[in-house]
């Protein structure tokens, strides 16, 4: 319940909580905190098994700064990081990789999708310790040698974006659709970005812009 | 004398009435522009000039900025609705590791203050959850976190009242004990008022607004009608959700200071820090490139500006102090609720012959929770009156939203127009097109109803489902359209 609490995204009562004296074990965080996805839902469990069997699990970890490897957009960086640091955390505050945004910091926006090995997930919901030898792709890797991708041209043809905070997660969630459906109906759009909260009300431009790319590429 | 020339403009509704109007202009000024289909740009779409910015998520939002040496600030905020604090005790946070400064709050920024009313206490009267009480920057967010949470508060609990209803009540728990005065807030929350009338905790009532007074007089036109509608309507509060909070990274430096924030308004926030900090306003400079929603809410510099700005002028360093998204709902404005009394009277023809309204709604602990001047504008009626009062409660304060009051009070007024239909057996689009004299309004309902598909619509009452389903119509004004008419 200890670990737990410290997750609880609130400046409530003062209460008094020190820093763990034990350090926390891997397997505790799992269990308090779990993986969700953005648009696409995957089951925890699958995405979380091949991470745990790299590290031996009576490996205690924190709760000071450990050094961990991440392969992000191709690349693989060495990172600095507390264990309890969520992947958004990481890559925002870390590695400069700002375009993930944090907007309700508990799995229910989809702003701060990413994919983990060309799957969409939630990244202020997962662990970056978490993250192991997947590949993480944020929204910074989605264009190729300086050329946007079909989808990114198609939300400025089609005017998809105004304040554009949303906009990131959104397109992750739109390429991760026509990667795996050549073909998508509106309502397979609809489907594919139904976790995206936009507060703007850009989503029917959205349907246009990824209907489009589809026919594009 | 300035020579002139004769123009003719287009003028009118396009595709309805447009025609020509000849215009006297002084001889410098262009050409009048003809039609948008035989210009180049005006009337096309055109690219938004940071799309690529955004789609590649290259774009910096306030929440993005980083700088070197930056600190992480956060707010301790009360987690009680109304107390006087005996104590803080700050030695434990100071200590902790990684903390470099801690502030705690002696002046409130936002929402209504308590005039001439210096407390003997060293900090201010707790009147809402999530009132901001102190602020601790620190080399991570997460350690800010930690560090706000071992400062030990000692509360002296008062009684306190977050229902408006309650609030109204003679006997309910006082958020003000003093008069009151609020700043104007350049996101204009409609119709305030001097707080001379007070009861309780009820201020006001508002009884007019640029548009005038009252007009006509009620009871005869209560006398002449052959059709009544009385009502109450109520909306529920509202939080603004920008998908950016509010927030604010300063940079103190001896030669200005450097405010990025989330704001619809540099100039206002300028304006603020500058008066808070005592400083010229050249000496301020405040930066927005981007903007993850606003809503009206963001006009200011709240109390993170002063906050981040503190912090930063006692550490040297810059501090990033952006809001949680529960920090968002309960302490950054809301569009205030209403309760609103609506008696309209018609001819059977349709023409209105009174309108009354009676409104009360909280802004927490500010005011601002009138319902707009739709009542007073919308529809021809020589008869009309509005009273509309503010109720303080123990609550986070109100913020302007996209025409502030206008919303609620369009939802009152238009849901009254359709019981008058109702009543007088007309099509509410029949009513509004007798009772309406803006012909650009009856063009949109027109076209409205053509899109909708209204000829398809079934009258009240017809779905007998437990959930229903159905065709409505409703609208609404703004002064500027008004003038625009």
């Amino acid at each position: 319940m200890k670990e737990k609490k410290k997750f609880e995204n609130s400046t409530v009562s003062p209460v008094d909580i020190q820093p763990d004296k034990k350090g926390i074990s891997r397997r505790g965080f799992l269990k308090g905190a779990g993986i969700t996805t953005a648009g696409t839902v995957m089951l925890q469990t699958g995405l979380l098994s091949n991470a745990e069997a790299e590290v031996k699990e009576d490996t205690p970890l924190g709760p000071d700064a450990i050094l961990i490897k991440l392969k992000i957009n191709g690349r693989t960086q060495t990172v600095q990081i507390e264990p309890r640091a969520t992947l958004a955390q990481v890559l925002r505050d870390h590695l400069e990789l700002t375009g993930t945004k944090i907007v309700c910091d508990r799995g229910s926006c989809s702003a701060c999708t990413v994919w983990l090995d060309g799957k969409p997930v939630n990244s202020c919901m997962t662990l970056a310790m978490d993250v192991g030898n997947r590949n993480v792709t944020t929204i910074e890797g989605i264009s190729q040698n300086g050329e946007l991708h079909p989808v990114q041209q198609s939300f400025i043809d089609h005017d998809a974006t105004q304040c554009g905070f949303c906009t990131p997660g959104m397109i992750m969630s739109s390429v991760h659709l026509l990667d795996t459906n050549k073909n998508p109906s509106i309502d397979d759009v609809k489907d594919a970005i139904r976790g995206n909260l936009c507060r703007c009300g850009t989503q029917p431009h959205v349907f246009m812009a990824v209907l489009d790319a589809a026919k594009k590429m | 004398m300035m020579n002139t020339k004769k123009q003719k403009f287009p003028f009118g509704i396009p595709n309805h009435n447009l025609s020509e109007v000849e215009r006297e202009i002084p001889d410098n000024e262009p050409d009048a522009w003809p039609v948008n289909d035989q210009l180049k740009h005006v009337g096309k779409p055109v690219k938004r000039y940071d799309a690529e910015a955004k789609v590649t998520g290259k774009a910096k939002y306030t929440a993005d900025i980083q700088l070197p040496g930056m600190l992480y600030a956060k707010f301790l905020r009360s987690t009680v609705p109304a107390a006087r604090i005996k104590s803080i005790d700050i030695s434990a946070a100071v200590k902790y590791p990684g903390v470099y400064a801690i502030h705690v709050i002696q002046n409130i920024a936002t929402g209504a203050q308590e005039k001439g009313n210096e407390s003997e206490n060293n900090y201010p009267e707790i009147k809402f959850v999530g009132q901001p009480i102190a602020g601790v920057a620190a080399e991570s967010l997460v350690i800010a976190e930690e560090a706000a949470r071992i400062i030990r508060i000692e509360y002296e609990f008062q009684p306190f009242v977050v229902d408006v209803e309650e609030a109204m009540k003679p006997e309910a728990p006082l958020v003000f004990s003093a008069p009151v005065e609020q700043k104007a807030d350049a996101g204009d929350v409609g119709v305030t008022h001097e707080d001379n009338q007070a009861q309780g905790n009820i201020r006001g009532p508002s009884t007019s607004s640029f548009w005038g007074g009252p007009r006509g007089d009620l009871e005869k036109g209560f006398a002449e009608a052959d059709v009544i509608v009385e009502q109450t309507y109520r909306t529920q509060v509202h939080t603004h959700v920008p998908l950016e909070t509010h927030g604010v990274v300063v940079d103190w430096k001896p030669e200005g200071m450097l405010v990025y924030t989330s704001t619809q308004n540099t100039k206002a926030v300028r304006n603020e820090m500058a008066d808070y900090f005592d400083l010229p306003r050249s000496k301020v400079r405040v930066i927005c490139e981007y903007m993850g929603g606003g809503f009206g809410a963001k006009h200011s510099a709240g109390n993170f500006g002063p906050m981040a700005g503190i912090l930063s002028k006692k550490t040297g360093r810059p501090v990033w102090l952006m809001l949680d998204r529960k920090e968002e709902h309960i302490s950054q404005g809301n569009r205030p609720n209403s309760i609103q009394y609506l008696k309209i009277g018609a001819k059977k023809n349709g023409k209105l012959t009174a309108i009354q309204q009676r409104s009360h709604g909280t802004a927490g602990v500010a005011l601002g929770a009138g319902v707009g001047r739709v009542a007073q504008v919308l529809y021809e009626c020589p008869n009309f009156a509005t009273e509309q009062y503010d109720v303080f409660t123990h609550a986070g304060p109100g913020a302007a939203w996209r025409a502030p009051g206008n919303v609620q009070g369009a939802y009152g007024v238009e849901q009254a127009i359709d019981e008058l239909s109702e009543k007088l057996n007309m099509d509410p689009i029949a009513l509004r097109d007798i009772i309406d004299n803006s012909e650009v309004r009856k063009v949109e309902r027109q076209r409205g109803a053509e899109k909708f598909g209204w000829s398809r619509r079934k009258p009240a009452g017809s779905d007998t489902g437990p959930v229903k389903k159905g065709l409505g119509v409703a609208q609404s004004t703004w002064p500027r359209f008004v003038e625009l008419d």
